[in-house]
């Protein structure tokens, strides 16, 4: 009788125990998540949805779809047709990053991996314009680009001195995008240059060994081989490259502040924002637009990347 | 062991490749060669313009630095920066300002990631799928243009111009936290079960047990964090126009400053040194796979 008596008091205790420790575990919890999610609720939540209120809104504060008709009319209706302008400037630096950047990204990495004659100095290189501010080299390559610059001299030597001009890249419209998408490439290889050498350094070493004894030339190496095992970094940072179609840019403020038919759909926002007299209800819109957009481009992209990676499946 | 480390050999030894294979990793190694001289060509010119008078600067931009080196240019842009950007935005106050502004503002970010990726991956309670959940949507939810929404919010807000812009550093989600989830993933959870059994707390076993196993990776995450808030000039452009950072500083001294590129260039090597000092004492961290590792794939 007594034992059982004190069986349920260490039983009572225990779920005392076990009680007070779920509640301190309760509030732990809570503790570690608070701050990320008010983050979330406020910055994000409460920020989109007054993005898209803000689409709706007219400078007096009524709501309508001016906003909405005002972006339809720029892209196709009005003379300049100023938005079709942004929207393809912005596709060019898409297209740049995709078929460009990425592509040699890849194949860099794999000299690096491959450990090429001083790799370990090489990859700092490349690496280096990531570290630097944007903003230092951006202040150099505009200067390397002046007409006394090197560049500049170059042209004068292949074109003859009398026959040249010399070129002012940045507020001619016909020079002025294409110089910072050249801006872009030779900066832009440090983030996804580390994606890629670390899926390549992951690439079990027995398995190219074995392939090496088995006689494998190069070439196959690198198609059946590391093309197959890198191939779902590739295909993340691909979906993630279309995450960004619409926000592809380049350091746009710092070279031209939009002059020169040099704006992008994400410049034209910030600028808007950054200016005081900035329409920012109309910059909400074309916001709200293009993800609208976006959205199933993303997800027939993000599926048929998916698809195909089944399809490869080792 | 012995076959092993002679078909390492075999894997790395240039001469052992074949003619096809040589030829191509020539050419590579030349345009490698190429690129590494344009990006040194642009730094030492910095370097040198920074070390150059004045008139020498203007008329011949690309000659050979002319003696004496002028040393003086780093003081003027110590001195004379205030001119143009304002009262107090000296060098000083610049690089304070991108010091805190990068340092509490990376700390704030990986933080708020580390602890919601920790709890995320380790406990199971509710509402934990539905985290992971707007973890992947914020990520891939292509929203381009809240950015006016956000400004407009900070001005209510009012904490432009002010540390509390550190604030909008806490969010958790991100790229950060789809690293750290997988990290914490993969750290097996029997040395906690351990202490749990020892009686520790759920706050000792993150700080003493869990934590210190991730510090490598943490640290790689916070130097990448660092080195992009610190060059970042966008945010700073928007929200701390008092209070310019050095990448700001430096970008309105340009603009609004014409014909000093002599102080300009030695303002810019200033700004480069602790940028390039922390790069080249973490690279092996920042270059091991640790990051990469936990990105899917």
């Amino acid at each position: 009788m007594s034992q059982t008596n004190t069986m349920s008091q260490n039983d009572m205790a225990l779920r005392r125990d076990l009680r007070g420790a779920k509640i301190k575990r309760c509030i732990f919890i809570i503790l570690m998540i608070i701050v990320p999610i008010l983050n979330f609720l406020i910055f994000y939540c409460y920020v989109n949805f007054n993005s898209i209120l803000m689409a709706f809104q007219n400078a007096d504060g009524s709501l309508s779809f001016n906003n909405f008709k005002l972006v339809w009319d720029q892209l196709f209706n009005t003379p300049q047709k100023e938005m079709l302008v942004y929207l393809t400037n912005t596709m060019y630096y898409f297209l740049t990053s995709v078929l460009i950047l990425l592509p040699l990204t890849v194949i860099i990495a794999y000299f690096l991996y491959k450990k090429i004659w001083g790799f370990r100095f090489f990859r700092v290189m490349f690496f280096m314009p990531s570290i630097i501010s944007q903003v230092i080299l951006v202040t150099l390559y505009k200067n390397l680009l002046i007409d006394m610059g090197p560049i500049a001299q170059l042209f004068k030597q292949i074109a003859g001195l009398d026959e040249y001009v010399p070129i002012s890249f940045f507020t001619d419209p016909k020079y002025a995008t294409s110089a910072i998408i050249i801006f872009c490439i030779w900066t832009g290889f440090g983030t996804n240059l580390i994606l890629f050498t670390g899926a390549m350094a992951r690439i079990p070493e027995d398995v190219l060994e074995a392939s090496q004894l088995d006689g494998v030339s190069w070439g196959r190496e690198i198609i059946s081989i590391i093309l197959p095992l890198i191939w779902p970094t590739f295909t993340t940072i691909v979906v993630m490259a279309f995450v960004g179609i619409f926000t592809s840019s380049g350091p746009i403020h710092l070279f031209t502040k939009g002059g020169a038919d040099t704006t992008t759909i994400s410049y034209y926002i910030f600028q808007q924002t950054e200016n005081a007299a900035g329409n920012k209800n109309y910059a909400a819109a074309v916001g709200i637009f293009f993800t609208m957009i976006s959205i199933p481009i993303v997800f027939t992209v993000k599926k048929g990347m998916e698809r195909w990676q089944d399809a490869i499946e080792y | 062991m012995q076959l092993n480390t002679k078909l390492k050999v075999k894997n790395n030894s240039f001469k052992r490749m074949p003619t096809s294979q040589k030829v191509v990793f020539a050419i590579a190694f030349i345009l490698f060669v190429c690129y590494t001289a344009t990006i040194l060509y642009t730094l030492g010119w910095a370097l040198s313009s920074s070390l150059r008078s004045r008139p020498n600067l203007r008329n011949t931009p690309f000659a050979w630095p002319e003696l004496p080196l002028q040393f003086k240019n780093y003081t003027l842009a110590f001195t004379k920066m205030e001119e143009v950007l304002g009262p107090g935005n000296n060098m000083l106050k610049l690089m304070f300002n991108s010091l805190w502004y990068s340092a509490f503002g990376t700390l704030i970010q990986i933080s708020c990631a580390t602890t919601l990726a920790y709890v995320v991956s380790k406990y199971k309670f509710w509402g934990r799928n539905a985290i992971y959940f707007i973890a992947i949507v914020v990520m891939t939810l292509p929203i381009i243009g809240s950015l006016p929404a956000s400004y407009k919010l900070i001005m209510e807000l009012g904490i432009d111009n002010s540390p509390l812009i550190l604030l909008t550093f806490t969010s958790g989600f991100g790229f950060n936290f789809i690293v750290l989830y997988g990290f914490f993933a993969n750290v097996s959870w029997s040395y906690a079960e351990a202490g749990l059994i020892d009686g520790a707390g759920d706050f000792t076993i993150f700080l003493r047990i869990m934590l210190p196993q991730a510090v490598p990776a943490i640290l790689s995450l916070y130097i990448l964090a660092f080195i992009g808030v610190w060059n970042d000039y966008m945010g700073p452009l928007l929200y701390m126009k008092d209070m310019p950072t050095l990448a700001v500083g430096i970008f309105r001294y340009d603009e609004e400053s014409k014909g000093n590129p002599h102080i300009l260039y030695a303002a810019i090597v200033i700004s480069l040194i602790p940028i390039i000092i922390l790069f080249l004492s973490f690279q092996e961290t920042i270059m091991s796979n640790t990051v990469a590792g936990g990105l899917k794939g």
